[in-house]
């Protein structure tokens, strides 16, 4: 069941010159976690706030659960939302406890049912014991899991999680971000997440939504996305990924290092270029003349290797971390893609 | 005031659309203030002074002159201010100065001194037959007049004394709000100390100096009582002429429509400077500055710091306490008069709670309001103060005896005069101290399903609460010292303390006068020694 | 914190409930008289006929145009003020209610309005006065007009019109002589630098202190100078036959028109000529009686001043006249 849903969202800022979105449609899965995929200023922590309520677009529509919240005829205020957020930057209440934190959404409830629901919360999150801490008091994770258990505790329709875990430390964000995923699939809650790293989106969530310059790019599931991205940017952007010029001929695309199936159906004669990423190309040493490896990034559990063809492009190679060539070795390329991506070259 | 992360400001304002019943109310509330409180008697102004246009009371020339003097005036005095204020700011906040504590407190005491008061101890001590003549006559033998109190430099003197804790104040805030490290880091690339306070410090401290210049400006600007003791001749001291001597109340309703004007053209060229810099956002205290070693210039500054006090606290109050005579008279004229100490008090408090409660509801709502409004409806309840006291007095009365017959006649009248002139005191402070607050709090709060007026009790007004406290005191000093408005809309038998001090004045009996003074002075800075000292005890 | 606020709203309205309760049945005066001259009047009012007084005092010309505000609903009872065009002024406005009491007919005709609205209750001569140790006794000037000799040249003070007994003094000055002469005599005032100051308090403590050697004022203050220990000497100027005289001004009190209280109103005028209020108000504040009989120690009776021979009625004509006069001649009056 689509529990929400956006058609046609578009919103300028005053003053703005570009549109932060434009004719934005997107829908989100109950029990489904989605993700906001895109560089910074490309609008996604917009549609966050428009879901929540606290940016009206000037056109289109969404809804909640069925219920229209936002359209021409329609607007709901954010606390009659039912929507729960969690800010980049926390955004707790300085002047309350770690337990009146977590229960400010929750006077609703008889004082028993409160208390008890922020105690199962506060447990949910690992922060029993810090109930009368303030939160100054606290780390960053910890407060991190202040903002989740207070948006989580009155059981929101969605929770909204806009870059929750930029700042934190490297070590403490992998950890966090597990924990979080663990907790959304424990409660069943539905999520949509903003993030910037296409990793902790794919980590994260069963569909990710590109977003560049205030306009959908592509929705789909994370293997998708990287695998078959639709367009350039999104190939770009949620990995490592070069781009082979190539020609349509005989129903085939021809490039410099290898004959691929024309899966985009162009038409002959057509430049296309050919997305290939670093685990689909290997390198066999070969006799010198051909492409020669300029450069090696040791990164643990692999090496990235760089690769100029004598056409002077660069492509790049992800092998094994045992796996070492000296720089200058003349090499051959071959491909082994699971999935061909072309594009059109504008 | 946030911990985790810097503020973001996204270049919308970050603020829900205003909606449901708070914010309704809040923006009728706003209206109605504006509208019912500070448009009738600017009206009323206008349409007096269009009256009078055509009897052509007041020609162009005397109008330019005035306008000139008052301006030259109030524009020195605010220089002075400023000249008083800020190496005392600097001193008391930066270095290791002498008794610091103690000087940061006293410096704010002048503000419980009407600016009349002043004006009188220092008609008594460098008039022309003042102590000070009379005492160098003696000692050199001949008599001669030495200084001269009266006229135009005495009254930008006095006025810049009294006036100057406005600029001490914001001045001294900022200064401890801003990071060190930036002051240090000139220091590291070689300033000098003095180098580091003009290149460094003075421009972070601009927007504060601005603001506190603004408050000092136009208190200088409405003020009657000094410059009437000593013989300028502004704008107020014309009016007065006009009403009383000439019982010309179109060319008096002119004169103060001219006088709201030049205040508007002040607000506005403040709006236009703020505007086209942008404020510098101060991130919460990361420590306190180390303070600056003073070395051998530690005496020689608190000579300076000391000088500064003793002419704006100790020497007024000193000449008051010189002429209150015996302390048996003292405490006679206490016990006679102790009803006009409970009227004064219960008064202010009223007035100054009011106002905080409004301001706190304007300041809100003005930020849910689409910016131009937004903007508008707080700038016109801060022309409210530059209505000079008498003129608001007079239109109040005729207006509210005309049309709230039910409330003229009583204290509720006052009340409604001290917000029209001090409301913008409340509204400007805690609209700052909003805008200091990371907007997601309040996101936060709506998104777990507060309602604004849930978000204003619970988030923002605790939040704002050392702020709420200090408009408090503030609003309070002033309807405190108030006295032309309240010479005349106070019930028959009703008097407040500045009003028995204009009485014992006006029929001689100086002892009692100064006995009502030092009364005076002392409930009006009662309450800023209690918000202090809770404030150093981290209780608001 | 709501709990808080509102008890503390509520203390002090509460606190401030009393003095606005039953102000019906209270008679209203706004005074231009100094408190310390009417307040024991209305004191001894009140335990003689138990009628409550709400005294509001202020500067006559302000209470005047607090009356001219409250037109459509007037809040006083009584005014009182210390000069006599001013309650001119208001009957010409129809402000004031006429009322004679018993004793008007003993206060002599010039002070006591034509119309009937207004009464004089004490008068206040004009005066020089002059610094003893400034001013040898052989060379004390016995008329204004002495005052433009280049010898009393920068020693000169006035008080401006913002005490208008300043203003009826050069009103009459113009009524009597003309305004060509007044014209000259003032500007031969102004050649000897003659200092406008901001009210008469300031000329009799400016001459007791030796400021200013002499100063043109009212004839209490000559007291009030002597009571502060001041060396100063006073002179009831042109009392020679035939001479210019000297103006005195009468403290008046008139029943404020659309009073809720007039019977109250009219009981309190009453008392203020009978001798009991006569003798009370004299010798508070060192005026001269205007009724025969009542009698005050040190100030010289009525009969014994030649005073000016103008009406209340032609100065306040001329008024606007000579203050128009006046300014012209320097912005300062």
């Amino acid at each position: 069941m689509t529990l929400i849903e956006l058609s046609q969202i578009s919103l300028t800022y005053p003053n703005a010159a570009a549109p932060a979105l434009s004719d934005l449609t997107l829908a989100v899965e109950e029990g489904a976690a989605l993700s906001i995929l895109g560089p910074s200023g490309c609008g996604k922590t917009t549609v966050l706030r428009a879901i929540a309520g606290f940016e009206r677009p000037h056109a289109g529509a969404i809804t909640i659960a069925g219920r229209p919240v936002c359209d021409a005829a329609h607007w709901v205020v954010p606390e009659e939302r039912g929507v729960g957020m969690v800010f980049q930057d926390y955004a707790l209440f300085p002047h309350l406890t770690v337990a009146e934190n977590v229960a400010f959404g929750l006077r609703r409830l008889e004082k028993a049912a409160a208390v008890h629901m922020v105690a199962q919360t506060l447990d949910l999150v690992g922060l029993t014991g810090f109930e009368d801490r303030y939160t100054h008091e606290l780390s960053g994770g910890q407060q991190q899991r202040v903002a989740l258990a207070r948006a989580l505790a009155p059981k929101p329709i969605v929770l909204l999680l806009d870059e929750p875990f930029s700042n934190l430390d490297p070590d403490m964000r992998g950890q966090m971000r597990e924990e979080v995923e663990e907790i959304l699939r424990l409660t069943g809650t539905t999520a949509v997440l903003v993030t910037h790293d296409h990793d902790e989106a794919f980590a994260m969530a069963d569909r990710v939504a590109v977003l560049n310059h205030g306009r959908l790019e592509q929705v789909d599931t994370p293997e998708a996305i990287y695998h078959t991205p639709s367009t350039p940017f999104v190939a770009n952007f949620v990995g490592q990924a070069d781009f082979l010029l190539g020609r349509v001929d005989n129903g085939k695309i021809h490039t410099e290092v290898g004959i691929f199936e024309n899966v985009g159906e162009h038409p002959p004669g057509a430049a296309v270029e050919i997305m290939i990423r670093p685990d689909d190309v290997h390198i066999v040493p070969a006799s010198p003349g051909g492409a020669r490896i300029v450069g090696r990034q040791f990164r643990g559990s692999e090496n990235l290797y760089t690769v100029i063809l004598p056409s002077g492009q660069h492509v790049h190679s992800s092998e094994g971390s045992t796996t070492v060539y000296p720089i200058g070795s003349s090499v051959d390329l071959k491909i082994v893609a699971t999935h061909i991506v072309t594009f059109l070259k504008s | 005031m946030t911990q985790a992360g810097p503020i973001t400001l996204t270049p919308s304002s970050s603020l829900a659309p205003a909606s449901g019943w708070l914010a309704q109310i809040g923006t009728f509330l706003l209206l109605a203030v504006v509208g019912l409180l500070v448009l009738p008697p600017l009206l009323y102004l206008a349409a007096a002074a269009l009256k009078a246009g055509e009897l052509g009371a007041v020609t162009i020339g005397s109008l330019v002159g005035l306008a000139a003097m008052t301006l030259s005036l109030a524009t020195l005095a605010t220089i002075w201010a400023m000249l008083l204020a800020l190496p005392l700011a600097w001193l008391v906040i930066r270095t290791d100065l002498p008794f610091r504590n103690l000087c940061r407190w006293l410096a704010v005491i002048p503000l419980a001194i009407p600016s009349y008061i002043g004006a009188m101890s220092y008609i008594a001590l460098l008039g022309p037959v003042g102590s000070v003549n009379t005492w160098l006559s003696t000692l050199i033998g001949a008599p001669q007049q030495w200084v001269n109190i009266y006229g135009f430099w005495g009254g930008v003197f006095v006025l810049g004394l009294f006036t100057y804790p406005y600029i001490f104040l914001l001045v001294s805030a900022a200064l401890e709000a801003t990071n060190p490290s930036i002051e240090e880091t000139a220091r590291s690339l070689g300033e000098s100390p003095l180098g580091v306070f003009r290149r460094a410090t003075l421009p972070m401290l601009r927007p504060s100096i601005l603001a506190g210049g603004l408050l000092a400006f136009l208190y200088a600007l409405s003020d009657f009582g000094s410059p009437s003791l000593l013989r300028v001749q502004v704008f107020t001291t014309a009016i007065y002429h006009q009403l009383n001597t000439r019982f010309d109340q179109a060319a008096a309703a002119l004169l103060s429509f001219v006088l709201v004007l030049i205040t508007i053209a002040v607000l506005v060229g403040q709006q236009m400077l703020l505007h086209r810099r942008s404020y510098v956002t101060i991130t919460g205290t990361a420590r306190l500055a180390r303070s600056l070693h003073l070395g051998r210039w530690r005496w020689p500054a608190a000579l300076l710091v000391g000088a500064v006090l003793g002419l704006s606290v100790f020497i007024p109050l000193g000449v008051l306490l010189a002429q209150t005579g015996s302390v048996g008279h003292f405490l006679e004229v206490v016990r006679e008069q102790g009803d006009y100490i409970k009227n004064s008090l219960l008064l202010a408090g009223l007035a100054a709670t009011l106002a905080v409660i409004l301001g706190l509801l304007i300041a809100f709502t003005a930020r849910h309001t689409p910016p131009r409004t937004g903007a508008l409806l707080p700038g016109t309840i801060q022309i409210g103060y530059a209505i000079p006291g008498t003129v608001l007095g007079l239109s109040l009365i005729l207006l509210y005896n005309t049309y709230v017959p039910w409330l003229y006649g009583t204290v509720g009248v006052l009340v409604v005069a001290y917000l029209i002139r001090f409301l913008t005191q409340s509204v400007q402070g805690v609209d700052a101290a909003i805008a200091g607050i990371n907007p997601h709090l309040e996101e936060a709060a709506r998104s777990l399903a507060a309602s604004p007026w849930r978000v204003l009790r619970r988030i923002l007004a605790p939040l704002v609460r050392p702020t709420l406290f200090a408009v408090w005191a503030l609003v309070f000093i002033s309807a405190m010292k108030e006295l032309d408005a309240t010479l005349l809309l106070r019930p028959a038998g009703f008097d407040t303390l500045p009003v028995r001090v204009y009485i014992h004045t006006v029929e001689a009996e100086y002892a009692r006068a100064a006995v009502m003074a030092l009364l005076l002075i002392a409930f009006t800075a009662l309450p800023w020694m209690v918000v202090t000292r809770l404030r150093e005890k981290k209780l608001v | 914190m709501t709990v808080v606020l509102a008890g503390v709203l509520f203390a002090f309205v509460a606190g401030l409930l009393p003095a606005t309760a039953d102000a019906a049945d209270r008679l209203v005066i706004y005074s231009g008289r100094k408190e310390k001259a009417i307040k024991p009047v209305v004191d001894a009012f009140t335990k003689q006929t138990g009628i409550q007084v709400d005294l509001k005092v202020g500067k006559t010309s302000g209470l005047a145009n607090e009356i001219r505000m409250e037109k459509a609903r007037p809040r006083g009872d009584l005014y009182i003020s210390t000069e006599s065009g001013i309650v001119e002024i208001l009957t010409k406005e129809g402000l004031l209610d006429p009322y004679q009491s018993a004793a008007t007919k003993t206060v002599p005709e010039d002070f006591r309005s034509a119309a009937g609205t207004w009464t004089g209750i004490s008068g206040r001569a004009r005066i020089i006065l002059y610094n003893k140790n400034l001013v040898p006794e052989k060379d004390v000037p016995r008329s204004i007009f002495e005052l433009t000799n280049p010898k009393w040249k920068g020693r000169l003070a006035i008080a401006g019109t913002r005490e208008r007994t300043t203003l009826a003094w050069a009103t009459a000055l113009v009524a009597i002589k003309g305004e060509t002469f007044a014209r000259d005599y003032l500007k031969g005032l102004h050649a000897n630098d003659l200092k406008i100051l901001t009210d008469n308090t300031e000329v009799w403590q400016g001459v007791g202190r030796g400021e200013f050697a002499i100063g043109l004022t009212n004839s209490p203050n000559y007291y009030l100078a002597r009571q502060a220990n001041l060396p100063v000497d006073v002179v009831y100027p042109d009392q020679e036959s035939g001479g210019f005289g000297t103006p005195v001004n009468p403290n008046a009190v008139a029943v404020i028109k659309g009073t809720a209280n007039p019977e109250s109103a009219r009981k309190f005028i009453d008392f203020l000529l009978s001798p009991d209020g006569q003798r009370i108000l004299v010798t508070q504040d060192y005026e001269i009686p205007l009724i025969a009989g009542v009698n005050s120690s040190e100030v010289p009776p009525l009969q014994s001043i030649k005073r000016t021979a103008v009406t209340a009625q032609r100065l306040a004509d001329l008024e606007e006249a000579t203050l128009t006069l006046l300014t012209s001649l320097n912005p300062n009056w």
